[in-house]
């Protein structure tokens, strides 16, 4: 059982797995890399199952979607399909582990910490991951597991550590200076000081700011849809909204309906029935603070003049934006609120996205428009396109970059 | 029932505070409220945003029910200048900055409003203490009313209630110090009358009452009462419930009776004193109405959710119907075991804010 601190002041540095003295970090920083091995090696996929296994039996993780998500991407099956794509990436040569490699977790994707680790842990990278000084109990019960993996698994584990501490920049100029890659998942303004902060002169690093997500419903194609189809389309929305309080960066925030204005209003008022119901079927009991966000965020949209209408339910609340272009809020609200906008075409949206847009999770697109969208919206900023209940799959590529090439090296043979 | 035309705030404000029972009174405060939906529907731009969004606009026939008109939360104040008069009429902005570090309220007052607002803390203040001026001990300290054109909400609870004492003192030092020796000068001064104290609910606790009774000492003047205000999230934390709270103010200010009140910023002069069963009440110019939180549909008595107030005194902003943030149950109504007509309620503490971290800024300092 890791040890978690309360509330560590910044300066002090904490192994929260495995469990190590304080003052540890200069020795594990001086041999790190020299237990960095071969990509895919079987011990290493060994440790990442035993891990699955573990969650899997931890009383609220198993019970928990995003809990159940990470295990059922650590499982066996899965990184067979991982390492299959990585035996596939082009290059005349040998692939290598970069070395150590330095992840800057995020606060707002708990899981998503592990998922950085593995895909570097899988390369054959030491790593040293620093999780944020609030750790979530969502976070508190994955270091638990990744004791008892790293218990079971001591030396495929060795380099490998998570760590805590405060905002201080010594020492994280301690570790950039000893990495060889460093990965920092956002904020933007986390990404700035991280970037002002020096690497070694060999290291490279690769930053993920912050992102926003939208969805794109086609109104025909889903009222010709029966009923089944429809819960169906509802339940993986959910499935996208639901986890870490639609606050991760693929979650959408704005839902588009494209088609003419009667027939996205008739779409949009049967879907936020339902979704309601599939939001309710995920989540159980409503959270009281949760909903109190919804109603003080959509209430000022509204005072605001960009919401037309507001309907409060108890796990969503559906609110009608004026315009299209006022449909994103400024700051994100989350906790099952959605922002609805209707457009004529595809060719409207990619006007109303930036470079900050990630994730264009869709229904009802036809391939030509899917494509158009691709070419359109990617100019200015789209990273993924993926159907409504995908919004949240993690992998190797991640906002428009290859996370296999930032996390090793590629040794030109020829 | 009495023509509506007939009766306004003004009217009512003229009565006593607790006379109506529940049926006559809203036969009086719906329509006031009912007129100031539309007031405020017709001069205040975002307010009637609000209304046409979350409420399909304004109803065409009068309101039948309190229930039914349209409401906004309060936070909405900490966002958004929502006035009903012009600029050049506003003579004061009260403002709360609620917990540390988030935007403040603020709340445009006329004359009109303001007057309407001492009214009634008068009438309310009189029903429980009568119509004498007692010698008044603030458990605060002075520099909180320094500036008197924009209050903030402890200032302008401060002043509201000062005008119900006699030559008020205030009892701390600008560092919260308990300043035992001016406070026992001023007693022996007014030796043998009652005394009238006032203070904020955690500020009273901890730097009047838990400070007297740390360092062994207690007050005591000839009876008097403690009033007191202000949430109980603080105290909440500190573990003290409302009966230790009263015998411990008992003990060390050597009051007969301490009375607790419900009020906020947003809805200054309508506010909710304890009952004879300890209780809030509703005076006849307000009420309180319990709404799920997730349906927004009104609740029954003894359910729990969210509390929302009515008031017919705010004219130069739409703070006549609020949605707070507090949780709590409304327990009766015209039941005689509480001294008087009306409904009252009981206060749960606030909504928990939810944590929810956006993209987040992990390493970033705070700022």
């Amino acid at each position: 059982m890791p040890h978690l601190p309360d509330a560590p002041s910044s300066g002090i540095l904490t192994f929260l797995v495995p469990e190590a003295g304080g003052s540890a970090l200069d020795a594990f920083l001086a041999d790190a890399r020299s237990f960095a091995g071969p990509p895919f090696a079987p011990e290493r996929i060994a440790a990442l199952e035993s891990l699955s296994r573990i969650l899997l039996a931890h009383p609220r993780l198993k019970r928990d979607p995003a809990g159940a998500s990470l295990a059922f991407w650590l499982r066996k099956a899965s990184i067979a399909n991982l390492e299959a794509g990585y035996r596939l990436l082009p290059g005349p040569g040998a692939r290598v582990p970069a070395g150590l490699v330095f992840h800057v977790a995020p606060a707002n994707v708990d899981t998503l910490f592990i998922y950085s680790w593995a895909l570097s842990f899988l390369c054959g990278n030491s790593n040293v991951v620093r999780l944020t000084t609030r750790l979530s109990p969502q976070m508190s019960d994955l270091l638990v597991c990744l004791d008892a993996t790293f218990v079971e698994h001591p030396g495929a584990c060795r380099g490998n550590a998570f760590v805590t501490y405060g905002h201080d920049d010594a020492i994280t100029t301690g570790i950039s200076l000893a990495c060889d890659s460093r990965i920092v998942w956002g904020g933007d303004e986390t990404v700035q000081r991280l970037r002002s902060i020096p690497l070694a002169p060999h290291a490279s690093e690769r930053s993920f700011a912050s992102k926003r997500s939208l969805s794109v419903i086609a109104a025909a194609p889903y009222l010709k849809a029966g009923d089944p189809a429809r819960d169906q389309l509802a339940d993986r929305m959910s499935a996208d909204l639901a986890p870490f309080a639609q606050m991760a960066c693929s979650s959408p925030q704005v839902l588009y309906w494209l088609g003419a204005d009667e027939q996205c209003r008739e779409a949009q008022s049967d879907m936020g029935r339902r979704l309601e119901a599939a939001m309710a079927a995920r989540l159980g009991e409503p959270d009281l603070g949760f909903a109190v966000r919804r109603l003080t965020h959509s209430f000022d949209r509204a005072a605001s003049g960009a919401a037309s209408s507001v309907n409060h339910r108890p796990h969503t609340t559906q609110v009608a934006s004026t315009s299209p272009s006022d449909a994103e809020a400024e700051e994100a609200c989350g906790a099952g609120l959605l922002n609805n906008a209707f457009l004529a075409s595809v060719g409207e949206l990619t006007p109303l996205l930036r470079r900050n847009h990630q994730t264009i999770s869709y229904f009802g697109l036809t391939e030509r428009e899917r494509g158009d969208l691709a070419l359109g919206a990617g100019k200015d900023g789209v990273d993924r396109i993926v159907p409504i209940g995908r919004a949240l799959e993690f992998g190797p590529y991640w906002d428009g970059f290859n996370l296999w090439d930032d996390l090793s090296r590629l040794v030109l043979v020829e | 029932m009495m023509p509506a035309a007939t009766v306004d705030a003004e009217g009512l404000l003229a009565g006593p505070p607790f006379a109506l029972r529940d049926a006559d009174k809203h036969a009086v405060l719906l329509p006031a409220l009912d007129a100031l939906t539309r007031r405020h529907y017709a001069l205040c731009e975002p307010y009637r945003r609000v209304v046409d969004a979350a409420f399909g606009g304004l109803q065409r026939e009068p309101y039948a029910s309190l229930v039914d008109l349209p409401f906004v939360p309060v936070s909405l104040f900490k966002r958004h200048e929502l006035r009903s008069v012009p600029a050049d009429d506003v003579f004061r902005v009260l403002t709360s900055s609620g917990t540390t570090g988030q935007a403040a309220s603020r709340v445009y007052l006329d004359r009109e409003t303001a007057t309407l607002q001492a009214k009634a803390l008068v009438r309310i203040m009189q029903h429980f203490i009568g119509k004498e001026r007692y010698p008044m001990v603030i458990l605060d300290h002075e520099d909180v009313v320094r500036d008197r054109a924009s209050f903030s909400a402890r200032g302008a609870g401060i002043l509201g209630l000062m005008q119900f004492g006699r030559l008020p003192i205030y009892a701390l030092r600008p560092d919260m110090s308990f300043d035992l020796e001016k406070v026992r000068a001023y007693l022996a001064a007014h030796a043998g009358k009652p005394v009238l104290f006032f203070g904020f609910t955690f500020i009273a606790w901890q730097h009047a009452i838990a400070a007297l009774d740390a360092s062994g000492l207690s007050l005591s003047p000839h009876g008097g009462v403690l009033i007191h205000s202000g949430g109980w999230k603080r105290m909440e934390a500190s573990r003290v419930g409302a009966g230790e709270f009263r015998t411990r103010a008992q003990a060390t200010l050597g009051v007969e009776r301490v009375i607790n009140f419900y009020g906020m910023v947003e809805q200054v002069g309508s506010v909710f004193f304890e009952n004879a069963l300890g209780d809030l009440h509703a005076p006849v110019f307000a009420d309180v109405i319990v709404r799920d939180p997730f349906t927004l549909r009104p609740l029954g008595p003894g359910r729990r959710g969210l509390l929302q107030v009515v008031s017919m005194l705010p004219h130069s902003y739409p703070g006549h119907s609020l949605l707070t943030e507090d949780l709590g149950e409304w327990r009766g109504v015209d039941d005689d075991a509480a001294g008087m007509p009306g409904r009252f309620f009981r206060v749960h503490g606030r909504a928990p804010h939810s944590d929810i971290r956006g993209c987040s800024d992990t390493y970033a300092p705070p700022a």
